[in-house]
């Protein structure tokens, strides 16, 4: 078991996550320089350009991940919608990362089982995937439609766009990637060239109603272990 | 219904009205520019606004806060109405007017045009048409304004361009000559409207050579500023002409710019001419401030006077007659169609048996044509068809027109322009709502028309 590993990211998820994450980035910092009038005229129109032409990339990655990786997005959505008794108790002491990080005896000290997504993971991919989705929307809409969508809708269009960016970025940059860190198997897993696997006994230790319910042995010891679900 | 939005507004300034040069870029001295402005602070660079342009007068790249270029805008308003964000702002004689209702000595008049009576009761809570006119009028004089309809020399300014066309058909289809038709020899067919005053500007500045085409009638309000200021002075209020202090209320924020244009002054030179004012009296315009629908909405509120809540009773005045054909100025096609109504009396000798002429109605059309068959008097009844056309909003319709007129010059005989889609009814003075791009779409966006 100490050298057994179970691939939890597979390259189409790497991928898509990555670009998004670059991407995303770009987006986020050239929009709040022209949203906030940070930089010179010229420089904003420029900066626009290049947020427009990230945009098309932003946009190209979602789709190819949804269209060509129909069946992993899917089963990311299957494991990100289903929620059970064990993800609801994940509440009860916030997958005891308060006692764990800030040494706040919030809760239970056990951990309730999780699946591959604890329940804050779920909130949290469920809430970038609608913002990914929507910032798609709303970004292509303002840019081709703006003269016909009417004002309110524009309006509102305008500030999911501008506001609602901020706000995921926030997340990101404040709660996703420090935690993302702190799993350390995860994170080298998701950013490492080759195969995205973790440790089976990280993987036992952080999701074991995963690698109970979802997993399936396909190879032998110190070879990635492939997932079924 | 979506809810009407606050446009910002601010006063002009001495800068407003230029130098002391003849001619700053495409603007004559005494003749005010940047009535429409985009506060850069407010502005997202959305790009909306650009859609809506007749002239492409807005500047500025997607994100980065737009400008207007002077030289460039006609003042329509459309780019104001049409703003997502409110960023648009339009100059307004609101502070001006109510210093003037406080002065004992003025007699100030409220010259309304017929689009703002079916509009302004939405800044008071109603629905568009909610108002009838004799409470306009009713509120109009508890602010202290006296009353003269602009439907009143809408009436004349019909009589006028549809003489002029009717001289022009007799001169240029009929071949007659005479002393009367000489002064429309260097003014061919087909005949433009010259009642709105952002299309008049936009010839102007972009295509001159549809000038000796434009009808040399006045608008209403101008024809109405003169007459208010001689005729009505004298025999109707019975006061002195340079106490009158004549404010025009209309749907369209381009009659602001209309009023500052140094040869409406024709009451004073009339006036002058005739001995009727001393020699020394500095020139003055027929019409002295402009108020849009919102800006006569504004006095009412700092008045306390809701006209909704008027009585509807009023006894009929000589300067509030007028004609159906007036009323119907306000709506595209409308023009067309009351100058059509006076020609084909004049040119057959009888009334229209339907004086509805619906084929040149409406604005889901960017041009309408119709073919109107006229029999002559003149000929023994022999007919011809009047090509007319109504263009429904600047935007790309009048290089439309024009590029039609480059490839046949005798494809109409009659042509409407009004700057914004739908008319007056929808001009960038009208009441502004939150949700549609126009007040006469206000849940639903028109077509990227405008």
């Amino acid at each position: 078991m100490a050298n057994e590993r179970v691939l939890k990211f597979p390259m189409s998820e790497k991928m898509f996550h990555n670009i998004n994450m670059v991407t995303w980035m770009i987006l986020a910092i050239t929009g709040v320089l022209i949203y906030f009038k940070l930089v010179s005229e010229a420089t904003a129109s420029l900066m626009m350009t290049f947020h427009i032409g990230i945009a098309i990339v932003f946009t190209l990655n979602f789709v190819g991940f949804v269209v060509l990786n129909a069946d992993r997005f899917f089963l990311m959505l299957r494991n990100l919608l289903i929620w059970d008794a064990d993800t609801f108790a994940w509440f009860k002491n916030l997958g005891g990362y308060p006692r764990r990080l800030f040494g706040i005896p919030f809760g239970p000290v056990e951990v309730a089982p999780q699946g591959r997504f604890n329940a804050g993971q779920k909130i949290t991919y469920l809430f970038f995937i609608f913002m990914i989705f929507g910032l798609i929307v709303t970004g292509w809409l303002l840019y081709f439609m703006a003269p016909v969508l009417g004002k309110t809708t524009m309006v509102y269009f305008f500030n999911f766009h501008v506001w609602g960016s901020i706000i995921a970025t926030v997340m990101a940059v404040g709660a996703h990637l420090p935690l993302a860190v702190i799993n350390i198997e995860d994170f080298k897993a998701m950013f490492r060239f080759g195969s995205g696997d973790v440790p089976l006994e990280d993987a036992l230790h952080h999701a074991p109603k995963w690698v109970e319910n979802d997993l399936v042995k396909v190879s032998t010891l110190e070879q990635p272990l492939k997932a079924h679900h | 219904m979506s809810e009407v939005s606050k446009i910002r507004t601010f006063p002009p300034s001495k800068e407003s009205w230029g130098g002391e040069a003849a001619f700053e870029g495409t603007h004559r001295k005494g003749e005010l520019r940047g009535i429409i402005k985009i506060n850069q602070d407010n502005c997202v660079g959305c790009d909306t606004c650009t859609a809506f342009c007749p002239t492409e007068a807005i500047k500025g790249s997607l994100g980065v806060a737009h400008a207007i270029s002077t030289n460039k805008c006609v003042a329509c308003g459309q780019c104001l109405v049409n703003c997502p964000f409110g960023a648009i702002e339009q100059m307004s004689f609101v502070d001006e007017i109510m210093k003037k209702l406080d002065d004992p000595k003025a007699f100030v008049v409220a010259h309304p045009s017929p689009a703002v009576r079916v509009s302004i009761a939405e800044e008071f809570g109603g629905t568009p048409g909610d108002l009838t006119i004799n409470r306009l009028y009713n509120a109009f004089e508890k602010a202290g304004f006296h009353n003269y309809d602009v439907n009143f020399a809408a009436d004349q300014t019909i009589l006028e361009e549809g003489t002029e066309f009717i001289k022009k058909v007799r001169y240029w289809v009929l071949g007659e000559r005479g002393e009367d038709l000489e002064h429309v020899a260097h003014h061919p067919l087909p005949h433009f409207t010259s009642c709105c005053p952002a299309w008049v500007k936009n010839a102007e500045t972009f295509h001159p050579e549809l000038i000796p085409h434009i009808s040399g009638a006045k608008s209403p309000i101008q024809m109405g500023g003169a007459l208010a200021k001689t005729w009505a002075a004298e025999f109707v209020w019975k006061k002195d002409p340079r106490d009158i202090y004549m404010v025009s209320v209309t749907p369209c924020t381009a009659k602001i710019f209309e009023a500052s244009r140094p040869e409406f002054n024709s009451a004073y030179e009339h006036l002058k001419a005739e001995s009727k004012i001393p020699q020394e009296t500095p020139s003055f315009q027929d019409i002295d401030a402009v108020l849009t629908a919102r800006d006569a909405a504004e006095i009412f509120r700092r008045k306390g006077i809701n006209p909704l809540t008027m009585s509807d009773e009023r006894e009929i005045e000589t300067m509030n007659v007028y004609t159906g054909a007036a009323t119907i100025f306000g709506a595209s096609g409308g023009v067309m169609e009351a100058a059509l109504r006076t020609a084909y009396f004049i040119l057959s000798g009888t009334e229209l048996s339907n004086p509805d002429i619906t084929l040149v109605r409406g604005y889901e059309q960017d041009i309408v044509e119709a073919t109107i068959p006229v029999p002559l008097k003149a000929l023994n009844g022999k007919i011809i068809n009047v090509k007319v056309a109504v263009v429904n909003g600047a935007s790309r319709n009048i290089k439309e027109i024009v590029k039609r007129l480059i490839d046949d010059k005798n494809q109409y005989h009659f042509v409407e322009v009004m700057n914004c889609p739908g008319g007056c009814v929808n001009g960038g003075g009208q009441p502004v709502r939150t949700m549609g791009t126009s007040w006469l779409h206000p849940l639903l966006p028109l077509p990227l028309r405008a």
